[in-house]
C-alpha cells in the first residue's frame, strides 16, 4: 500500500492499517486477513464488486418502489401506518 | 465520522419526503420517469442526510444535477438554492472533466513517446523481485482506478483520502440500500393488508 503524499503530510502506517481492517470489517464475510500486498488487491477488489452489488440492489429496489407507489392508494389507513412507522 | 443512528433516521425521512414531494402517485407519471424519480429522490435523500461536508454527496447530487431533465424534480425537493448550488457543481465538474482530458491526452502522447524508449532499455535486466513487486503494485493501482470510476465525486482523489471516501460512501450506500428495504417491505405489507 503505497502513502502517497497527501494534504495531511505523511500518514503513519498504523492509520492506513486501520482504514484497511475498517473497510475490511465492512464487507460480507469479512475475516481476519494478513495485511499483505495480495490481500491488499483482494480486498479493494471486494470493495469494488460490493460497490456494484449496492449500487444494483438499491436500483432493484427503486424498481419495486417505483412499482409499489404507483398502485398504493395514498390516503388509506394503511399508508398513513407505514408513514408513521417509518418517521419513528 | 458521523453517527450511523442518526444517519439512518435522517436519511429515512427525507426520502419519504421526496418521494411525497415527487408526485409519484401520479398515475399519468411514465413508468421510466416514476422509476428515475425515486432513485433520484433516495440519492439526494442520502446525500443531504449525509451532508455537504463529503465530496461524495456533493458529487452524487451534482451528478443528477448535469441533466436538465432533472431540474424541477430536484427544486422540488431541495428548493431553488440547494438546486443552484448541485447545478452550479456539475457545471464546474463537467469543465474541470473537460480540461483534464485534453492535459491528459497531451501528456499521454509526451510520455508514451519516451516511455516506450525507456521500456526499450529496461527490457535489458530486470531482477525477478522487483518485477512481481511492480506487477501487484500495478494490480493495486488498477483497482484504485476502478474505486476512483465507482466512488462518486473521487476522480482526483488518491491512496489515503480516496480510501477514507470509500469507506464513507460504502457505510452510507449499505443504508441507502437497508432503507429502500424497509421502505417496500412495508409499502408492500400495507397493499397486502389492504386487499384482506
Amino acid at each position: 500500500m503505497s502513502s502517497r503524499r497527501s494534504s495531511r503530510g505523511s500518514i503513519s502506517d498504523e492509520e492506513i492499517n486501520e482504514l484497511i481492517s475498517k473497510l475490511q470489517s465492512l464487507l460480507p464475510n469479512s475475516r481476519r486477513r494478513g495485511s499483505s500486498q495480495a490481500s491488499t488487491t483482494k480486498l479493494l477488489k471486494e470493495t469494488c464488486n460490493y460497490i456494484k452489488s449496492l449500487h444494483r440492489e438499491v436500483d432493484d429496489l427503486s424498481d419495486r418502489l417505483s412499482d409499489l407507489m404507483s398502485t398504493m392508494d395514498h390516503n388509506s389507513p394503511g399508508a398513513e401506518i407505514v408513514r408513521s412507522i417509518l418517521r419513528s | 465520522m458521523h453517527d450511523p443512528r442518526r444517519f439512518k433516521r435522517a436519511f429515512m425521512e427525507r426520502l419519504l419526503l421526496s418521494l411525497q414531494v415527487a408526485g409519484l402517485t401520479s398515475k399519468s407519471m411514465g413508468l421510466r420517469e416514476r422509476r428515475d424519480a425515486v432513485r433520484l429522490s433516495s440519492d439526494v435523500a442520502m446525500a443531504s442526510s449525509r451532508g455537504r461536508g463529503a465530496p461524495w454527496a456533493r458529487a452524487l447530487v451534482a451528478r443528477h444535477a448535469a441533466e436538465r431533465r432533472n431540474e424541477a424534480l430536484l427544486r422540488r425537493i431541495m428548493g431553488g438554492s440547494g438546486y443552484e448550488r448541485a447545478a452550479a457543481a456539475a457545471a464546474g465538474a463537467a469543465g474541470r472533466k473537460e480540461v483534464r482530458c485534453r492535459k491528459i491526452v497531451r501528456r499521454s502522447h509526451r510520455v508514451c513517446s519516451s516511455r516506450r524508449k525507456r521500456r526499450s532499455l529496461a527490457m535489458a535486466a530486470p531482477a525477478a523481485a522487483s518485477g512481481a513487486m511492480s506487477s501487484a503494485r500495478r494490480m493495486v493501482k488498477g483497482r484504485l482506478r476502478l474505486l476512483r470510476r465507482l466512488v462518486p465525486g473521487a476522480e482526483s482523489l488518491h491512496g489515503f483520502s480516496l480510501l477514507t471516501e470509500t469507506l464513507d460512501y460504502v457505510v452510507c450506500l449499505k443504508t441507502q440500500a437497508a432503507a429502500a428495504r424497509l421502505q417496500t417491505c412495508m409499502r408492500c405489507v400495507s397493499g397486502v393488508h389492504e386487499k384482506l
